[in-house]
Order: structure tokens, then C-alpha cells, then sequence
């Protein structure tokens, strides 16, 4: 009995010692992705007088873009979301809303507010063969046309406002989302720039709860006041400030959120358009075009652009969020599983040998690992078997490093884009980046675990979203 | 604590374990404190400053702008009524003068144009462009394209060479607002040296030069050999709708570069000149879709009759761009 103990003692002990090395890992990349991201938004910025003087003249050149919006049951937002795509500041862009058999009163309300009338477009039906119901456009905004067709998923409808779309560009948005006036004008930049290699380009997300939104536009960012909202808006931050920005300059670019994304038509409809039935159909797409570039010897480039904002409805009740969750890790189970033969491949460069390799060990099996290694340091620590300070060692950089990191990006927004003017929020959000590295983070990885079970066990289904509007 | 090593910080934080993980997480840690100390005090800084600069911006601009219209209305010729300011807002003033300049024209802009060269604004622009930084020089350049004076030809013509592009091309950009000889050579031989990717700046500077004087883009094109290239100088002669280029977009359109013909294809209905039709009519039946499709819509927006009367047979073109292209031209028509 004494023997099976200290085997079991050093077992723990070398277990514990593999777990902190492997977040140690991890937190080394984090900490190589701030480092490049500060670098990477100073860049910008001290290129700034650059970027706007050009905008300013790239008005009369910018090409037309197609503004394609898939919309599900979106009533409560969906309105003013339209108004946002069409105010846009941007010299030529067509709006399409394509509604994909909602089951609410989103089609009423759009063409109520547009005073819709029936009109004959031309559809090139090369991505979606679903059956379209109608299609109308607005006496008051000619460029707003609206696609009434049956249901077919997210990736279908974009298929089909692509076929619909005029335009050698199309920005994929969602219908629940804001954009900031310049946003077009900036994320198209990179694909006027090096329209060679560059095929997609994206920006970031934020979160608009709490925010006053007037007429389509975000009109005074305020926070939430609800910590849920809070917890996102720093874990948002993390993600796209120092996750994505990082990424992008090593030409990482695994993804280019579904919410916000501007794409070269003629590249995604050779690869066959977004994939039907997919759960992570933005990330997907970005894969196959990686994907056809190597297979076709061709050098191709994802942007990420961190200035222009999307802003978008969080989830704000534990129910929803779970489910997002869920969703969103079974996606990238599913985009990481089917693209396998990337992993450590140099034909891929940066993808092959960093991105995908952390998108796999860390994004989809982090959650495995994390809670794994509470349960095993927990039980070990109980029996006697692990010491005090090695418990220590392994909370300082499972969480400490997190809030760290959380910190971090908390203060590279404020250094770079001062969104948040208000000292208070300042200092909500540096809180919340506790709450968000211990508590939040936990529960995030147990959604995102059974997400993954939920995912080897077959299960395909969205899950319904329940929206609140941009007034909260 | 942060600067006492890996071993002491450890024993600060209660942890008496020495091995090599533990030394690398301590490590870790003081790299990364330090990091986020550093970006705390700049943010601190950098929130002060904003807030001070808030507090006092408020009215000032409004004062500015009244001091240089009652510089512009009270004899600029003799410099009567010089805008008066504190040493401390000296670049504020700057700011707002160079948004004015960048919103007036004629003889009121050659007064502030003096009026910046007299506050030696101007001297220091000309300095900044030797400074060591390249955002120093690029935000000197982006401040002299906006002042447009000859004085500073000189200096950008030998920044077009610089090591950083971005300055490069602002000063060809800068450069190509101004008027000097040789300035086109010069410029769209750096140009195609340094960025020939940049289709945006491209474009702008070709448009820049090209205004009032599209025969230079004629000769360069003449002497071009990169379709990528030539079909932008034949995009910005449509844009331009250059009469004088027709002939020369009628020779391009059975370019061997499929891009180079279908841009001088839409040159050709941009420029508008019904003597085109006929050479476009024999360009329908193009082995490229993105000529034909060009073709369609020129010569729809000539009013082609008799193309008008067989678009029939376009309808069942195999490409779906050129089916699209005529149901738009249509729909525009």
C-alpha cells in the first residue's frame, strides 16, 4: 500500500509538472502574439496620417462592394441594421438582404420600413439552387435589395446573395450587426492594396450591448451593466486585438468572423462558395482558400484589419451564451478535423506550423486539458499526493498569466482606439478581466468541452439564438 | 521584485520550488509584468494627455478659424492682422490652418500658404523630411502635399527613393500634385519600380497627372510593357474620358492581355465617342468573357442600334459575367 502511494505521489507530481509546462507553452504564445500585436497596431497608427489621407481621396477610387446579409429571425434588429449598411461611408455598395424563410416578423418589418416592391434581378445560380420566393427592391434606397427565399442555412443564404451580387467584391456581415461609418472603406483597403494575393479581409467585433444606437449607428459606446456582457466585451477584446492582430503578422489568419468580412467573389466562388451545413462556415471558407492556394501553387493572403469595427449583440443570459459556445466549438472541431492534413504542413507556412497547430492543441483541446487538470491537481492535492507550491506554481500560470493577457488587451485598446472615453469603464473593464480569466473562463471551458462530446457525437443543429435588440 | 531575478520572486510568492519549469514560469512572469507595467504608465500618459488636450480644445479650434478669416479679410497682402497664439499651441494652430488650406482654393490659399511659411511651419516640414523616423517624415510629406508648394519639390523628389514605402510613395503622390519638368518621367519610373501592387495610389497619382494633360499618360503607355500597369493607365484615360486617347484604347482592345483589352474596352464607352462602335463590334465574339462583357455594356452606353436589335444572341452567351453584364447595362440603360 506504502509503494503504490509514492508511485502514485510521483506520478502526480510529474503530471502536475507536464499540465504547467503545457500552459506555460501556451502562455509563451500568448505573450509572442501581444508582443507582435502592440508592435503591429503602432505600425498602424504612426502609418495613420498614411491611412487617412488615402481615405479621404479613396473615396472616388474605392471599388463596389456587394453588402450581402443573411437574416433568420432577426425582427428586433434587423431594421436598424439595414440603416446601418446603407449609410455607410463608401463611394458605391448595394445592400442584400437575404431572408432565409424566417419564421418571424423580420420580412414584414423590412418591408414595411423600405416599402418594398417586387423587381426582376439576375441570379447566377452556380453556388445555391435553393428556391428563391421573391426578390424586391426599395423606392427608397435603390441600391437596398431584399431576397425572400426558402430555408437553407447561413452559408446558403451568403451563397445566394453572392449569386445575387453585381459586384467583383462582397462583404459577408451579420443582420444583427452595426458598422461603424468608415468600416467598408478601411477593411477593403488591403484588397486594393495587394489585390494579387489578398483575397479576404476582416475586422474586429465588439460587442453593442449597452451602447446608445441612433438611426444605424452606434451613437455614444457605453458599457453594459450586465457582467456577462462585461466578461465578453474583455474576452472579444483578447480575441481580436492581440489574438487576430498577432496572427496577422505572421500571415496566420485562420478566420474571418462571419460578422464582418469582405471577400473577393471570383476566389470564393472557385472554391465553391461557403460550405452548406457547416457550424463554423466563416472559418471553413477561410481554410479552403488556403487550402486551393497551396493546391494550386499560389501565393494568397488573409487580412485582418483591427480599426474598422462591427458592432454586434452578445448574448446576455447564461442559456444563450452556452449555447453559442457550443456551437462555436463543435464548428471548429469540425473545420479543424476535416482540414488535418494542415497540421505541421510548411506547404502552409505560418498555418501549417503555428496556427493550426495551436488552433488544435490549444482552442479545441485546451478545454480537455484545463479541466482535466483541475480535477487531477484537485484530487492530488487532497490525497497528499501533490505539494502546496507546486498547486501555486500551476494556478500562477493557469490564472494569473490569463489575467495578464486579459490586461493586456484591455490596455492595447485604450493605447490604440480609446473607444471607451470614460475613466470608469476603464477600470470596469481591467476588473472584469479577473472575472474573465477566473470564473468565466472555467465555465467557458466546460461549454466549449461538452461543445466538442457534443460534436464526436454527431450533433449538427444551430440551436435557436434569442435577441434583444441594440436597446438593452 | 521584478528586477531581483526568477529565484527571488519565486520565494516572494511563497514557492519554494527551484526546478527549471519553475524558473521559466517566474521568468515568464517578470517579462510579462514588465510588459504590462510599461503599457499601464503609457496608457496613464497617454489618458492624461488626451484629457488635458480635451479640456482645452474646446473653443480654441473655433478661435483659429476666426483669427485666419480675419487674417484672410483684413489685408493678407501685407500681413496686417497676423493670427496671434501661445507657444504651447503652436501645432494647434497648425492643425487647423492646414485643415483650411486642404478645403480652400485659389487666392485665399496662396495667403495661407504664406501664412504657414511665415509661422516657419514650412521650414520645419522641410526639416522633418530629413528626420531618422519614417513616421516623422511621412506625417512631413502628407502636410506638404496638403500645403502644394514648389518649395518643397526638391526635397520629396529625392524622397521618392526612400528607404520606407510608405514615405516614397507620398512623396510621389505629393509631387505629383505639383508642376515641374520631368516630374512625370521621374515619378512613374519610381512608381513602377517601388509599388507596382499599390493600384490605389497608382491610380490616384495617374489621375493627379493626368488632369488637364492626358497626353503624358499616352507617351508612358506608349512606352509601357506591363499589361498590369498599362491597364490602369488605360483605366484612368477612360476615367479621365480622354478624347485624345481613342485611337490608342481602339489599338488595345486586341491586346494579347485580356485585362489590358477589357479595359480599353470600358475606356472606350467611358470616353463616348460613337466612332468606337465599330471597333467594338468586332471585339463580340472575344475568346475572354471579361472583354466581351466590356464590350457589351460600351456599347450599350453608345446606343448602338443595331447591337440593340441582336442582343438576343448575348442571352445565351456560355459566360454567366457576360449574361450579368448586359442585364445590368440594360437595367442602367
Amino acid at each position: 500500500m506504502e509503494i503504490s502511494s509514492i508511485d502514485l505521489s510521483q506520478i502526480f507530481q510529474v503530471m502536475t509538472t507536464l499540465l504547467t509546462a503545457y500552459f506555460l507553452f501556451a502562455n509563451f504564445i500568448f505573450l509572442l502574439l501581444l508582443v507582435g500585436a502592440f508592435f503591429s497596431i503602432r505600425k498602424f497608427i504612426r502609418a495613420r496620417p498614411m491611412v487617412e489621407s488615402l481615405w479621404k481621396r479613396f473615396s472616388r477610387l474605392g471599388p463596389p462592394v456587394s453588402i450581402v446579409a443573411p437574416a433568420f429571425n432577426e425582427e428586433s434588429s434587423i431594421v436598424e441594421s439595414l440603416y446601418s449598411f446603407l449609410t455607410l461611408k463608401y463611394p458605391r455598395l448595394e445592400v442584400i438582404l437575404v431572408n432565409d424563410g424566417s419564421t418571424d416578423s423580420t420580412f414584414k418589418k423590412v418591408f414595411d420600413a423600405f416599402k418594398l416592391e417586387p423587381t426582376h434581378l439576375f441570379y447566377n445560380d452556380q453556388l445555391s439552387k435553393t428556391e428563391i420566393l421573391g426578390t424586391y427592391s426599395s423606392p427608397l434606397y435603390p441600391n437596398l435589395f431584399v431576397i425572400d427565399k426558402k430555408r437553407g442555412g447561413k452559408a446558403d443564404s451568403i451563397n445566394v446573395g453572392i449569386g445575387f451580387s453585381r459586384y467583383d467584391f462582397f462583404c459577408s456581415v451579420d443582420s444583427d450587426s452595426i458598422l461603424d461609418r468608415d468600416a467598408l472603406l478601411k477593411v477593403v483597403l488591403p484588397l486594393i492594396e495587394k489585390p494579387e494575393t489578398t483575397v479576404a479581409s476582416g475586422g474586429t467585433v465588439r460587442p453593442v450591448n449597452g451602447s446608445i444606437v441612433q438611426a444605424g449607428r452606434v451613437f455614444e459606446t457605453r458599457l453594459s451593466k450586465n457582467p456577462l456582457v462585461l466578461i465578453q466585451i474583455v474576452e472579444y477584446l483578447r480575441a481580436f486585438l492581440f489574438g487576430r492582430v498577432g496572427w496577422n503578422l505572421y500571415n496566420g489568419t485562420m478566420i474571418i468572423s462571419g460578422a464582418f468580412g469582405v471577400f473577393k467573389k471570383e476566389a470564393v466562388m472557385e472554391v465553391g462558395g461557403y460550405r452548406e451545413g457547416s457550424l463554423g462556415e466563416d472559418m471553413e471558407l477561410i481554410m479552403r482558400l488556403r487550402q486551393n492556394a497551396v493546391d494550386h501553387d499560389r501565393e494568397v493572403s488573409i487580412a485582418f484589419i483591427s480599426d474598422p469595427v462591427c458592432w454586434t449583440e452578445v448574448p446576455s443570459t447564461f442559456k444563450t451564451l452556452a449555447k453559442q459556445r457550443d456551437r462555436w466549438q463543435r464548428g471548429l472541431a469540425e473545420v479543424l478535423f476535416r482540414y488535418k492534413n494542415i497540421l505541421f504542413n510548411p506547404r502552409f507556412g505560418t498555418v501549417g506550423l503555428l496556427a493550426y497547430p495551436y488552433f488544435f492543441f490549444v482552442e479545441l483541446f485546451g478545454p480537455w486539458l484545463e479541466l482535466f487538470s483541475y480535477i487531477f491537481i484537485g484530487l492530488g492535492y487532497w490525497m497528499g499526493w501533490i505539494q502546496l507550491e507546486l498547486v501555486f506554481l500551476f494556478l500562477l500560470v493557469d490564472w494569473f498569466f490569463g489575467i495578464l493577457m486579459s490586461f493586456g488587451a484591455v490596455l492595447i485598446e485604450e493605447s490604440a482606439y480609446y473607444k471607451y472615453p470614460k475613466v470608469r469603464d476603464l477600470l470596469v473593464l481591467l476588473i472584469f478581466s479577473f472575472f474573465e480569466q477566473i470564473g468565466f473562463r472555467q465555465l467557458n471551458s466546460f461549454w466549449r468541452l461538452r461543445g466538442t462530446i457534443r460534436y464526436l457525437r454527431g450533433v449538427k443543429h444551430w440551436g435557436r439564438m434569442e435577441r434583444m435588440g441594440f436597446q438593452e | 521584485m521584478l528586477f531581483l531575478g526568477p529565484d527571488r520572486l519565486l520565494q516572494f510568492l511563497g514557492i519554494g520550488i527551484h526546478t527549471p519549469l519553475a524558473r521559466a514560469v517566474a521568468i515568464l512572469l517578470i517579462v510579462k509584468m514588465s510588459l504590462i507595467l510599461c503599457l499601464l504608465f503609457y496608457v496613464c500618459f497617454k489618458r492624461l494627455k488626451r484629457q488635458w488636450q480635451r479640456r482645452n480644445n474646446e473653443g480654441r479650434a473655433d478661435a483659429f478659424r476666426q483669427a485666419i478669416v480675419d487674417y484672410l479679410f483684413t489685408d493678407p497682402e501685407r500681413n496686417a492682422f497676423l493670427p496671434q497664439f501661445k507657444k504651447k499651441d503652436r501645432y494647434f494652430f497648425r492643425r487647423i490652418l492646414l485643415d483650411q488650406l486642404e478645403n480652400i482654393e485659389s487666392a485665399e490659399r496662396s495667403y495661407l500658404v504664406k501664412l504657414y511659411s511665415h509661422f516657419q511651419f514650412l521650414y520645419e516640414d522641410l526639416r522633418e523630411l530629413k528626420s531618422f523616423f519614417w513616421w516623422n517624415r511621412l506625417a512631413a510629406v502628407i502636410r506638404l502635399e496638403i500645403v502644394r508648394t514648389q518649395d518643397a519639390v526638391p526635397m520629396l523628389s529625392r524622397l521618392i527613393d526612400d528607404k520606407n514605402d510608405l514615405v516614397a510613395i507620398a512623396s510621389m503622390r505629393a509631387l505629383s500634385t505639383l508642376d515641374y519638368p520631368d516630374k512625370i518621367s521621374k515619378i512613374l519610373y519610381s512608381l513602377s519600380r517601388r509599388a507596382p501592387e499599390r493600384h490605389d495610389i497608382f491610380v490616384e497619382i495617374l489621375t493627379n497627372i493626368g488632369r488637364g494633360q492626358s497626353e503624358k499618360i499616352i507617351d508612358y503607355l506608349n512606352e509601357c510593357f506591363d499589361p498590369s500597369i498599362a491597364a490602369i493607365c488605360v483605366s484612368v484615360l477612360g476615367a479621365l474620358k480622354a478624347k485624345e486617347a481613342l485611337p490608342l484604347c481602339v489599338g488595345l482592345l486586341t491586346s494579347s492581355s485580356d485585362d489590358v483589352a477589357a479595359e480599353s474596352a470600358k475606356a472606350l464607352g467611358k470616353i463616348g465617342d460613337p466612332q468606337a462602335i465599330l471597333f467594338l463590334r468586332k471585339e463580340i465574339h472575344h475568346e475572354s468573357a471579361k472583354v466581351r462583357a466590356e464590350v457589351v455594356i460600351s456599347l450599350l452606353s453608345l446606343g448602338d442600334s443595331d447591337f440593340e436589335l441582336s442582343l438576343g444572341a448575348v442571352q445565351k452567351d456560355p459566360s454567366v459575367i457576360v449574361r450579368r453584364a448586359l442585364f445590368d447595362a440594360s437595367q442602367e440603360k
